[in-house]
């Protein structure tokens, strides 16, 4: 590993360079870590290509990871608001965190957005999740969406 | 949505790669993932895979469902995957029956699944979840153990999701209630993959070691008689004293009843659980209530044992003899011995017959007395008979008993002699010890007791006590000190 303050270079999809502290990703990413770990990672010319990140969700990432570092030892009540107001993002913006949480391994960020989505479901009727999940076709033919219907009247 | 301009379109949770959705639906709940199964169709086939049920199984159901429920339920699946169960005439039927083991009439069922017609098409290819929901609303009757204690009864359970209990019918016959109420922490999976009503044949006899942890379950006298002849491993086992106390210990007491004249004894034996809800009810008045004949209760009668005796009138207890011939019976493996004939009262007079039978574990010698007490000069027989040695049995010279009136009728075998009680011409009370290992007799005097009072000797948590009743209070006496009469 290298020192704290060392930097590594990040790469979006639209090319845009982000540069975080090395530790800072190491802490997180299982994929950098190991990138870092095995020598592939070149500290003068190389910036690790995201090409699946775009640049809004790769500053969210790191955004995540920087602040999960410096305040790991603050109270849970207190991160759980920033990880709460963190996640504060639409359904689209979720995914693409997601994508890229699960590109990059970062198991905290993984679980964080996990939770998030089985708190969206939770206690909903079926008609809801459909709309906050986006799902527009259920894939279901006419006379079986109907037996459910009748069948778990309270589920929609 | 605010970015929808941005990008034209919004991203939905099935365009997520299979591995993310699927690390979505883990973290889910039972009933979110049913939700979940009907927003859309592809989430209807993900949803009910194994792989995510298993843990949820594993969860709520782990300590109750082992490997034969999960047998058995492999068995109900297979018959609706066979669609015996849509034919004309099974669809008549509204259950589904697990497998059937024993010979009639005593069969015994594996399982029951209420209502299998809700295993038709989807629900069928979906062993995990059909499982979970047919446990959950209580419809497959599993097979486990109820244990309450150390008494332990091999039965169906059914779950109540409601109040979070189950309730237990027994696997044959009647199709019976055992219990309701029973709680999470009474029911376990039964320790062998074998029921229990099928021979288990195991080896482990071969490997036991000192120390090993032997769980012998208690399972009603009538089952823990067919071990018996199993295997000589089994007869060792239970002809161990020490077997035979803790077995006492913790049977509970069932009462043997002879009828007037009758050659059967009939082993009383109840239900714990009826017995239980039965005493909380304000009903209960006492166990004759439920003696009454053809009474449906818990309490079934059951011939034991058939006491071949030519003329049963002259048996006086089970434990021991009658004027001429003597038996003595082991009432955990329920044999007799004959013992030999007694040599004949030489006096033809009024006497009174103490009986003692005992264990001497010095020689491993089982020993019976028997003792002639005459009424007109107080003076003692005592003939002793080396059960299993010798065939005739032995006068003992007592010259030092003479004013005894009195002698209790039962013995009570401690440290390797036999105690009465004896009360002499005087009216004092004292105790009478016979003792194995010297062949002789010694007394301790006790506390004197009250005009009117009747004494008691009892053997307590290894001390030997004494009771007196009288019309108002019992008083008992623990002898703390063997031999020390005043302790």
């Amino acid at each position: 590993m290298g020192s704290p303050l060392k930097k590594i270079m990040l790469c979006s999809s639209e090319k845009e360079i982000f540069s975080v502290e090395e530790q800072v990703m190491v802490q997180h990413s299982v994929i950098i870590n190991n990138m870092i770990e095995d020598g592939s990672y070149n500290y003068e010319e190389s910036k690790i290509p995201l090409d699946c990140v775009d640049s809004k969700t790769l500053k969210k990432v790191i955004d995540y990871c920087t602040y999960h570092t410096h305040h790991h030892n603050d109270n849970q009540e207190d991160l759980e608001a920033w990880d709460a107001q963190f996640l504060n993002v639409d359904s689209n913006g979720l995914y693409d965190l997601l994508m890229a949480a699960n590109y990059l391994e970062i198991r905290n960020l993984l679980d964080l957005i996990y939770r998030t989505i089985k708190n969206m479901i939770k206690g909903k009727k079926i008609d809801e999740i459909r709309r906050i999940l986006n799902i527009k076709d259920h894939g279901f033919t006419p006379e079986e969406e109907e037996q459910n219907r009748k069948e778990y009247p309270h589920f929609y | 949505m605010e970015n929808n301009g941005e990008k034209g379109i919004n991203m939905s949770l099935m365009d997520l790669p299979e591995a993310t959705l699927d690390c979505i639906l883990k973290w889910l709940s039972p009933i979110e993932l049913c939700v979940m199964s009907m927003v859309c169709a592809s989430l209807r086939d993900r949803c009910g895979s194994n792989h995510l049920w298993e843990k949820h199984m594993e969860f709520k159901w782990g300590r109750v469902i082992g490997e034969v429920a999960y047998k058995e339920w492999q068995c109900h699946i297979r018959k609706a995957k066979e669609g015996t169960l849509l034919g004309d005439y099974f669809t008549n039927l509204n259950g589904s029956l697990g497998s059937l083991s024993g010979t009639w009439p005593d069969l015994y069922l594996g399982s029951y699944l209420e209502d299998c017609g809700n295993l038709n098409g989807q629900f069928s290819n979906k062993f995990m979840k059909a499982l979970y929901f047919s446990l959950e609303t209580g419809r497959f009757w599993f097979p486990a153990q109820f244990y309450k204690g150390l008494t332990i009864y091999n039965a169906l359970f059914s779950y109540d999701s409601k109040s979070d209990i189950f309730q237990a019918r027994q696997h044959n016959g009647g199709w019976r209630f055992l219990g309701k109420n029973i709680g999470w922490d009474m029911v376990r999976i039964p320790p062998i993959e074998t029921p229990p009503y099928t021979l288990h044949i195991t080896d482990c006899f071969y490997d036991l070691k000192p120390g090993d942890h032997v769980e012998i379950q208690r399972r009603g006298i009538t089952e823990t008689h067919y071990g018996i002849c199993v295997c000589k491993y089994w007869n060792t086992l239970i002809s161990n004293p020490n077997f035979a106390k803790l077995f006492s210990t913790y049977t509970l007491p069932a009462v043997m009843i002879r009828t007037w004249h009758s050659r059967f004894f009939y082993l009383v034996e109840y239900d714990q659980i009826e017995w239980h809800e039965r005493k909380n009810t304000p009903f209960f008045s006492g166990v004759f209530e439920v003696l009454k004949p053809n009474d449906s209760s818990g309490i079934k009668l059951d011939a034991k044992f058939e006491i071949p005796l030519p003329d049963p009138k002259s048996i006086q207890e089970f434990m021991l003899m009658c004027l001429d011939i003597s038996l003595v019976c082991n009432l955990i493996t329920g044999e007799f011995i004959k013992l030999p004939k007694h040599p004949p009262i030489l006096k033809p007079c009024e006497c009174k017959i103490s009986w003692g039978f005992g264990f001497h574990p010095k020689t491993n010698q089982y020993k019976a007395i028997r003792i002639h007490l005459f009424k007109h000069d107080h003076t003692m027989v005592v003939e002793m008979l080396r059960v299993g040695i010798s065939k005739t049995w032995i006068n003992i010279e007592v010259n030092y008993l003479k004013n005894l009136i009195y002698m209790s009728g039962y013995s009570v075998a401690l440290n390797g002699a036999l105690h009465w009680i004896g009360i002499d011409v005087d009216g004092n009370m004292s105790i009478w010890a016979f003792n194995f290992d010297t062949e002789r007799f010694q007394s301790f005097s006790i506390m004197p007791m009250d005009q009117g009072t009747r004494p008691g000797i009892f053997e307590f948590r290894d001390f030997l006590c004494l009771i007196y009743l009288n019309e108002l209070l019992i008083t008992m006496w623990m002898m703390e000190k063997y031999g020390v009469g005043e302790s």
